[in-house]
């Protein structure tokens, strides 16, 4: 379970301060499929980034089961980055010069997963492998950047607008394959998107506006991939 | 004007070796010059070790000289590639608003005065010890005493550099300028050709990135070769040299060591991290610790290093066994050179700790590297 208590986050020097995040409270359910929703500018991808320890809060805690991430130190965030969370960005973040197969292994490898390839061909890019980025089209970047997080076996997983790039076919295809592998899996999945549509998918959708949770809402019955609007 | 001085200032590393060039070369040239004026005072004695001491002095400025203004010249390629791939955008906008390329690329004609500026100093610099520099040489009966004197012509090797690394530095940026506009913009990345180039599949991520890293830029391997060789040659040279020439000799080969050894080796390792900021913050992203991503980034670099510092030893060996076995050996006095191993143990010892601490230092830059400059694009 992962507990966040009156987070609050700000960017830039104390005469030009601007608050980010203003208090966040919510609790997420280990297995669950979160969304967050918001405009941008609403502070969710801050919320993702904090969350999943890749920048610090200024005030706060956040803690997975019993380990507050918020007091540990620079070494200890590194190896719970590495045992805990994968990590998925809009733009992919690829490294240029490394083929498919070592992309991918860039993950693997934190986890020893041998099988990593497996991935690689359930993301439709088992002929990729020693292709490099510049050879992708956007889609198939994306699903390597995907299938990099995957490999990590995370046990969250954290999407930014991952579809935000893509075309309708292509992040469909995206989104199905990694909904039914957290269902399989049993990984916790939270994304950030503003796109309406995909929160339908969504166990529980949280809405920001202004650095602030404006509403929670569970999901009773969430829709798949190919069956939401787009 | 694209380019300002300030600019320019930041190409520090090449002030410095234009610096110590142009301090070696005036100290040696002025004194060979005053040296001639004495031709007639020699006696057939004195002959040989006057005949020694002009070549000596030749050798010196060839060689000390020539290959600090050759460093200094591809210091100058680098750093100006360097400077419009950081600002490539500016020079897009300039072309894609009607400037031509000859009119862009002469701005950066000012690195020439950075040129200047160091040609300047060392100049100054070699006239503020150059009665010290006198006094040395004449010390002991060998050859008759010699007087300084002030030689204007001596002032061409500070305005030739200045005019030649100037043009130089116009034609770098006119070659690097001729790129499309739209292409310059865009960050000055050429569509590369892509190499078909099978990736061993039993190699781990870490060890294919370490060999990623390292091949890519292969310049910057030069650099701390280069780097290692300049600290093995003239440390262990400079602290040879204090036995068989002066202590004074001996200390200007050591610090221009020095100088340039620090000089390349920094400049060198910090380009290897900043230039792998974005891998870096991806390693720290996923989990990889600093030892990991330090080791895949810098680890290989060991071996240019050590390859580097072992040849420039062994090639400080071959020159001082020509000068003083074979070209001193008719002067009488002069003792007979063999390998000081003594001297290559401090060195070597100074070496391993100088160069690990300084990865040590780029480490922990690794560290100090924000993830969240992977998301600031």
């Amino acid at each position: 379970m992962i507990e966040v208590k009156k987070v609050i986050k700000s960017y830039g020097t104390a005469d030009n301060k601007q608050t980010v995040l203003k208090g966040i409270d919510l609790t997420v359910e280990d297995g669950d499929n979160v969304v967050i929703l918001g405009a941008s500018g609403s502070g969710k991808s801050t919320l993702l980034n904090v969350l999943s320890g890749l920048e610090r809060v200024d005030e706060g805690k956040i803690v997975y089961g019993d380990r507050e991430i918020t007091c540990l130190s620079d070494k200890e965030l590194t190896a719970f980055r590495r045992e805990t969370v994968g990590f998925v960005f809009q733009q992919y973040y690829l490294l240029p010069d490394m083929t498919v197969d070592k992309n991918v292994r860039m993950g693997a490898d934190l986890a020893k997963n041998k099988d990593y390839k497996g991935i690689i061909e359930s993301l439709g890019l088992g002929d990729k492998l020693n292709k490099y980025p510049r050879q992708l089209s956007g889609g198939e970047q994306q699903r390597v950047a995907v299938a990099r997080a995957l490999a990590k076996l995370p046990k969250v997983l954290f999407m930014d607008e991952p579809t935000g790039a893509l075309d309708e076919a292509t992040g469909r295809q995206l989104l199905d394959y990694v909904l039914k592998l957290q269902k399989e899996r049993g990984f916790t999945l939270i994304t950030v998107t503003h796109n309406e549509n995909i929160a339908k998918t969504a166990n529980t959708v949280i809405r920001l506006n202004s650095g602030k949770i404006v509403e929670i809402t569970r999901n009773e019955a969430p829709e798949s991939a190919y069956e939401i609007g787009w | 004007m694209t380019v300002s001085f300030k600019d320019a200032l930041k190409f520090i590393g090449i002030i410095i070796t234009v610096c110590c060039a142009v301090f070696v070369c005036n100290l040696f040239l002025n004194y060979n010059i005053d040296l001639n004026a004495v031709a007639g005072e020699i006696t057939e004695n004195q002959q040989i070790a006057y005949t020694a001491m002009k070549l000596n002095n030749k050798v010196v400025c060839a060689v000390t000289g020539g290959c600090l203004a050759m460093t200094s010249a591809v210091l100058l390629v680098f750093y100006i590639g360097h400077y419009i791939k950081q600002h490539s955008a500016r020079f897009g906008i300039l072309k894609a608003l009607g400037y031509g390329d000859f009119k862009v690329a002469a701005g950066c004609a000012v690195f020439g005065l950075c040129v200047f500026v160091g040609a300047a100093a060392g100049y100054a610099l070699s006239w503020a010890i150059m009665g010290r520099f006198y006094a040395v040489q004449n010390d002991g009966d060998v050859l008759p005493q010699v007087a300084l004197h002030y030689h204007p012509v001596l002032l061409l090797i500070v305005i030739l550099p200045t005019v030649f690394y100037s043009a130089l530095a116009v034609l770098i940026a006119y070659l690097k300028l001729k790129a499309p506009a739209l292409m310059l913009i865009k960050g000055g990345k050429r569509e590369r050709r892509i190499k078909v180039k099978q990736s061993r599949s039993d190699r781990s991520f870490l060890t294919e990135l370490a060999f990623n890293v390292f091949g890519a830029r292969k310049m910057l391997v030069f650099f701390v070769g280069f780097g290692c060789f300049c600290f093995g040659s003239m440390i262990l040279m400079g602290l040879s040299m204090r036995k068989y020439a002066s202590d004074m000799m001996g200390y200007m080969i050591l610090v221009i060591g020095l100088i340039l050894a620090a000089m390349s080796l920094i400049l060198a390792l910090s380009a290897v991290v900043g230039g792998n900021a974005k891998t870096i913050a991806m390693l720290k992203a996923n989990g990889y610790g600093l030892k990991e991503s330090g080791l895949a980034v810098l680890g290989l670099y060991h071996i240019p290093a050590v390859i580097g510092f072992a040849i420039g030893c062994v090639y400080q060996w071959g020159v001082l066994n020509v000068m003083i076995n074979i070209v001193f050996s008719s002067v009488e006095g002069t003792a007979h050179y063999s390998f000081d191993w003594k001297a290559f143990a401090i060195c070597l010892a100074v070496f391993i700790a100088s160069y690990e601490a300084l990865n040590l230092f780029f480490v922990q830059r690794i560290a100090k590297t924000p993830v969240k400059s992977i998301m600031s694009e």
